[in-house]
């Protein structure tokens, strides 16, 4: 077997892989990533909207500042964020935005003078002041109070992975991409690597390095139906959760964004409501004014998702031969438009659906979208229980979203997480020394040579396609928008015995090379243990928060459950172990969002007695020390003169 | 330890300042693309005067005379621009066809494509509905048709010089008394039988000057006013208009429609 | 509706070792709104279990699904069928590594391309986390974003005639490239640095005009126009 070694093994080139390469690299650390597919390919490119940093450029963002953006960023998360790292991106965010500037992307500028807007629906006049032409300038999103995402037109994270991928081109760090990393190598202390299969010729390697950088994206496709690429089937938090002691964090936290295009599930961006885009129902009635008089379209997104889910199950809804749907009305926009600053979109709607959002509404409909959930990390990006091994982006769960994101904070969270956690991987592997051990290694690899196979030559008579689509069906059935008890306990059971099954696949081929139904199998186990997870988590969370909405237990329970679910798999049980853990130091005190509505269930002990639990109890469910203590970057009370000033 | 296969530009990466040879290099490249274009343009402007004269035998050889005098007396244009374009027709022959490509398999491979984005054009159904039209392709045919043709111009367009130098080099041009480009010689000639290879060579060089001319505008002013769009039309006006002139120059040329507009 | 199509799909395996290159047909019946994305996974799942194809986005935004669709290189998850007459024949691209039925290796070639044309900002400036970003007015930057939209499909390589003929042409992509850095005032490449790259036979020089880059491009991409200001840049650095 073929063994690579490296300083740095990162595992994804997404945004946040690449990040954090580029800070190791530039520590002079020997730095690797792998991909299963071309670095540009990777699904950060496809991210349209924008990215969130508070620059406040553009007049609409006048006042902004890193205390507001914390602000509504703690507020979107439902409380279920840890408030310091949400501080440390917030205050980051502004210095990764210049820092890409600087890297080469074009982000769209202030233009002084007169600007037609559309704000909240009707069209006004702002005048943007010639002092701050040609700075970087922004749209608004969902849930902020100020317009605050930096973009380029609608192709924010194309242009900024390309610029990312231009500097790792620049220092040299090579990609092997159509690589899978199957199985982390550790043992039970330490992380050393992992083993890859080769998706060219099926090659098994092993990877080794002092560090291991889990940035493999999101879970979204164990859905089915989903906005996420299809490569996105949760291969990296399964890496974590195959080693039974890594746990993941918050995995029912999964977000449902209100514009997927029917009957694609293709999202359009949020900058099309940022930008003005409305949403109407079956009598072309714009609804959202009516449940969310402030904030209308813009609320936050669990909380659009539900109104519109709401209003269709009012009958509100439009039939078609796909479901029910709403309608996105965009024609006001104008064509310039929709042919300069909502290109792609507008491109979507032609090829994919044959509607030309200049004339036409925009059937849609919440589809899910983003996972909060992911592999549980300390604020430097460390896993827990296990040294050596990181994660960031959308795979790990840092944890500045808790049970909602906003829109423009996960683009924006990549990069953030890539500088600092980056900076960390960097000091860890520069005191860590190199482990070769080739034995630990072929004995992992022996394990997925097995399960091949297995999978090959085995007796089993399962269909590995109609797995993943029950998987997904059950999913989307049960655990989306609206969840009920009785639905929950219906999947869980379901997915148990999906989970069973998975261990009698079988594939038709045994060619060799990419071999794309062997590919999916040595995926299925995975998919279907983080669906039983993700299922369990969210009966198990008897209240509502967030994206996690129960009918049965409507209110937010900040008595019981201001906590963040961990899950561990251990190897060979029958059973995943659920802990909880306090989700860290609350500065702001758990309120009122200003939309979404709904009952709160209050805190029964202090504040001060939450804080003082959180450092012991997070470090007996397996956190590691992180560098500096916990809330040191954490500045108390900073929002009271943010918010005191404003009345 | 990179895997990547970068042999793919080897010494790509020489760049040292005006004495090296990555500068002799671009400096070559660019000399060459100048040449090829520039005697292209020359050569086409060349031929619309040039059509447009021969068609003044349909004003009937006295007009035709008078011009070829013209050109012949008191300076000997005709002379000059002869040797001139005999020069920029050989340069442009030989600093063109260095795009021609060289090995017969090239060739048809490059056939093989055009002749596959055409059929796909032909087949290639669009929804009514949508505004973002694929553009029709026939571009890479085109520039086939223009080897093709600039073959033919090669071939008959040397034998024509040959015989025209012929003409007012010997005692009819400058030595004699007479002009050496008369109506008389002209349709003499043409009547013949060489009718058949002027009109070969005239629709030859029309369609090779007009494909030469589009080609030509889209690859320096395509991000000016002057866009594709525009270029395209001229294509056709240049096409279709010196392909009515030049056919109409031969019918008379060759006898029926002499003199039919005077 | 109820059309029943034929797929003539070209097969290919290069690491079995004695595979011909051959085309093999399969049948589906046509949905409304089928598009080759769900086409070939449908073929995958019911028929050909082996079959390689690449998708990622499945919406036309990651340029991994670029084929020959009866002939013309293009996206195939943005394609519908009802576009298509009953029989689609479907190839590789050509020009790019074959890895297997209709899998080419665009990332590596992509890759190298940008390694040749040092396809980064190169700028002598530190960046400084505690300045405001230099200012750019807005025309520039939608002017960059223009070309930087490219997917690295690879479909305008696949296009050209020329790239198949001569292989070390950097193709319309490539040339794409240069005019996004040439646009971009933070890059510092200086004329000369850019005449060495640029005007060779590899480089702007070797596109001869046959715009099927242009007519190709899946994203529209003003390509022609970017070719004639590189080309008129080239000249004013050489007349310099
Ligand atoms: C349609 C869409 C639009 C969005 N728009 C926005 C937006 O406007 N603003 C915003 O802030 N956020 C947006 N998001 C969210 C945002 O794009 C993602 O959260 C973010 O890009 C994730 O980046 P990442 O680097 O963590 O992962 P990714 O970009 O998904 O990269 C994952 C990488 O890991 C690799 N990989 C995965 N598994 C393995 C494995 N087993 N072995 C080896 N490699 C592996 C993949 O090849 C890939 O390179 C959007 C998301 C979607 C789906
Ligand atoms: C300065 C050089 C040239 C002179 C003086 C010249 C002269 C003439 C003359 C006198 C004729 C009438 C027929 C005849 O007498 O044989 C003619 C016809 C023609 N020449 Fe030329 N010629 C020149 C160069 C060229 C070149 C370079 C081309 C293109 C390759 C060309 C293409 C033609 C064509 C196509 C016709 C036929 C016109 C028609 O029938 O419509 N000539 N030329
Ligand atoms: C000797 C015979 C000729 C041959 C073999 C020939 C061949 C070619 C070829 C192969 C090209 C393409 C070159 C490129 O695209 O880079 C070309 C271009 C061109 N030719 Fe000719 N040609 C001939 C004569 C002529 C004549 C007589 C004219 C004038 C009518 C002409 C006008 C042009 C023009 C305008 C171009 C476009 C130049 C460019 O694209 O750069 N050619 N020729
Ligand atoms: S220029 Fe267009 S066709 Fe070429 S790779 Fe880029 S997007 Fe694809
Ligand atoms: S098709 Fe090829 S020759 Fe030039 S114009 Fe486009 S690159
Ligand atoms: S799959 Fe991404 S462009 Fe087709």
């Amino acid at each position: 077997m073929r063994v690579i070694t490296s300083d740095v093994l990162i595992i994804g080139a997404g945004l946040a892989g690449e990040r954090t390469a580029i800070a190791c690299a530039k520590e002079g650390l020997d730095t690797m990533i792998l991909s299963l597919v071309p670095s540009r390919r990777s699904h950060s490119s496809a991210a349209q909207g924008g990215m969130q940093a508070s620059l406040g450029n553009s007049v609409m963002g006048k006042g902004d500042n890193p205390t507001v953006h914390w602000l509504d960023t703690v507020k979107g998360s439902d409380w279920g964020c840890d408030q310091e790292v949400a501080r440390i991106f917030a205050d980051n965010a502004p210095i990764a935005m210049r820092e890409m500037a600087h890297f080469g992307v074009p982000w769209n500028r202030v233009k002084g003078g007169k600007q037609q807007v559309f704000i909240k629906g009707k069209k006004a006049t702002i005048e943007e002041d010639h002092a701050t032409e040609g700075l970087i300038t922004a749209r608004a999103f969902g849930g902020t109070a100020k317009w605050r995402t930096c973009y380029t037109a609608d192709g924010t994270g194309h242009t900024v992975l390309y610029t990312m991928d231009n500097m790792v081109l620049q220092l040299g760090i090579p990609v092997h991409d159509r690589m899978e990393a199957l199985r982390l190598i550790h043992h039970d202390s330490r992380c050393i690597g992992a083993v890859v299969r080769s998706l060219r010729d099926g090659e098994l390697r092993a990877y080794i390095a002092k560090a291991t950088v889990i940035a493999t994206g999101g879970y979204g496709r164990i859905y089915g139906e989903s906005t996420n690429a299809v490569i996105n089937e949760g291969s990296g938090s399964w890496l974590a959760l195959q080693t039974g002691i890594v746990p993941l964090g918050n995995m029912e936290a999964v977000q449902v964004h209100p514009t997927g295009i029917v009957p694609t599930d293709i999202l359009v961006t949020e900058g099309c409501r940022g930008d003005g885009g409305l949403l109407l129902d079956v009598d072309e009635y714009r609804f959202m004014p009516d449940y969310e008089p402030e904030k209308m379209e813009l609320a936050s997104r669990d909380v659009v998702s539900r109104r519109m889910k709401e209003h269709i199950l009012k009958g509100k809804g439009v039939q078609s031969d796909y479901g029910e749907h709403l309608w996105l009305d965009l024609r006001h926009l104008g064509e310039r438009h929709l042919t300069t600053k909502l290109r792609e979109v507008y491109d979507i709607c032609m090829y994919f659906i044959g509607v030309n959002p200049i004339t036409e509404l925009v059937p849609v409909r919440p589809t899910q979208h983003y996972s909060m959930g992911g592999i549980r990390v300390n604020k430097d990006g460390q896993a827990y229980n296990l040294k050596g091994l990181f994660a960031l982006g959308e795979a790990a769960c840092w944890d500045m979203h808790g049970f909602n994101r906003l829109g423009g904070n996960s683009l924006a969270e990549t990069v953030v997480a890539g500088m600092i956690v980056g900076k960390q991987v960097a000091k860890y592997s520069k005191k860590a020394e190199l482990n070769i051990e080739v034995t630990l290694a072929e004995e992992t690899a022996h394990i997925e040579r097995q399960k091949i196979d297995k999978l090959v030559n085995g007796t089993g008579k399962e269909n590995v396609y109609q797995l993943r689509d029950e998987i997904g069906r059950l999913l989307t059935k049960y655990v989306h928008i609206f969840r009920t008890g009785e639905g929950l306990q219906t999947a869980t059971a379901e997915l148990k015995k999906i989970v069973a099954r998975t261990g009698d696949v079988k594939v038709r081929t045994s060619a060799p090379g990419m071999n794309p139904e062997l590919s999916i199998a040595l995926r299925i186990e995975g998919m279907a243990k983080q669906a039983y997870v993700i299922a369990k988590g969210a009966l198990d969370r008897t209240e509502s928060r967030g994206a996690h909405f129960r009918e049965d237990y409507p209110a937010r329970n900040d008595a019981n459950w201001l906590n963040r679910t961990l899950v561990r798999w251990p190897v060979a049980a029958e059973e995943p172990q659920f802990e909880y853990e306090p989700v860290g130091l609350l500065d702001l005190p758990p309120g009122d969002r200003g939309y979404g509505g709904g009952q709160m269930i209050a805190m029964e002990i202090s504040i001060a007695d939450y804080n003082r639990k959180v450092d012991s109890e997070q470090s007996v469910k397996g956190r590691l020390e992180p560098s500096e203590p916990t809330g040191a970057k954490l500045p108390k009370e900073a929002w009271r003169a943010e918010l005191e000033g404003k009345e | 330890m990179t895997s990547l296969d970068t042999e793919l530009y080897p010494g790509a990466k020489s760049r040292h300042g005006k004495t090296s040879e990555a500068y002799r290099i671009a400096r070559k490249a660019i000399r060459d693309e100048w040449i090829s274009g520039l005697t292209g343009a020359i050569l086409a402007a060349f031929i619309w005067f040039h059509l447009l004269f021969e068609s003044s035998i349909l004003f009937g050889r006295t007009v035709y005379d008078k011009l070829a005098l013209l050109l012949e007396h008191p300076l000997p244009i005709a002379h000059f621009t002869l040797i001139v374009i005999s020069i920029v027709f050989f340069v442009h022959f030989i600093w063109a066809s260095r795009k021609i490509p060289g090995k017969l398999q090239e060739r048809k491979r490059m056939l093989e494509l055009g002749v596959s984005l055409k059929k796909a054009n032909k087949r290639w159904k669009q929804d009514p509905k949508s505004d973002i039209r694929l553009r029709k392709h026939f571009e890479t045919s085109l520039w086939i048709w223009q080897v093709r043709t600039g073959m033919i111009v090669l071939a008959a367009g040397a034998f024509h010089l040959i015989l025209i130098a012929w003409n007012i080099f010997t005692d009819m041009g400058i030595v004699g008394q007479k002009p050496g480009i008369s109506a008389e010689i002209a349709i003499a000639r043409v009547e013949s039988g060489l009718w058949l290879l002027y009109a070969i060579l005239m629709l030859a060089v029309v369609i090779h000057m007009a494909i030469g001319v589009y080609r030509l505008l889209v690859k320096w002013l395509a991000d000016t006013w002057f866009v594709r769009k525009y270029a395209r039309v001229l294509f056709y006006f240049l096409l279709w208009f010196f392909i009515i002139v030049g056919t109409a120059t031969t019918i008379g040329l060759a006898g029926p429609w002499e003199g039919v507009l005077s | 509706m109820g059309r029943t199509l034929t797929f003539k799909i070209f097969r290919y395996n290069p690491t079995l070792e004695n595979d011909q290159a051959h085309i093999e047909a399969y049948r589906l019946e046509e949905l409304p709104r089928l598009n080759l994305f769900s086409a070939l996974n449908m073929i995958r799942e019911q028929q050909a279990p082996d079959l390689m194809f690449d998708f990622v986005c499945r919406a036309g935004i990651c340029g991994s699904c670029a084929m020959m669709i009866n002939g013309r290189p293009t996206l195939a998850c943005r394609t519908l069928t009802s576009d298509l007459p009953d029989t689609i024949e479907l190839f590789p691209l050509p020009f790019f590594k074959l890895l297997g039925d209709l899998s080419v290796d665009t990332g590596v070639w992509f890759r190298a391309m940008g390694e040749h044309l040092e396809s980064w900002i190169h700028t002598q400036k530190e960046f400084n986390p505690e300045a405001q970003e230099e200012r750019m007015d807005n025309e520039t930057a939608i002017k960059i974003y223009d070309s930087e939209r490219c997917i690295e499909c690879g479909c305008c390589i696949a296009g050209c005639a020329t790239a198949q003929v001569y292989p070390d042409f950097i193709g319309a992509a490539g040339l794409n490239r240069i005019g996004r850095f040439l646009f971009d005032p933070r890059d510092e490449r200086g004329d000369q640095e850019w005449f060495e790259l640029v005007s060779t036979d590899e480089g702007i020089f070797g596109c001869i005009g046959m715009m099927a880059c242009d007519d190709v491009c899946p994203k529209d991409l003003p390509l022609l126009e970017v070719f004639s200001y590189i080309r008129r840049k080239v000249t004013a650095m050489a007349v310099k």
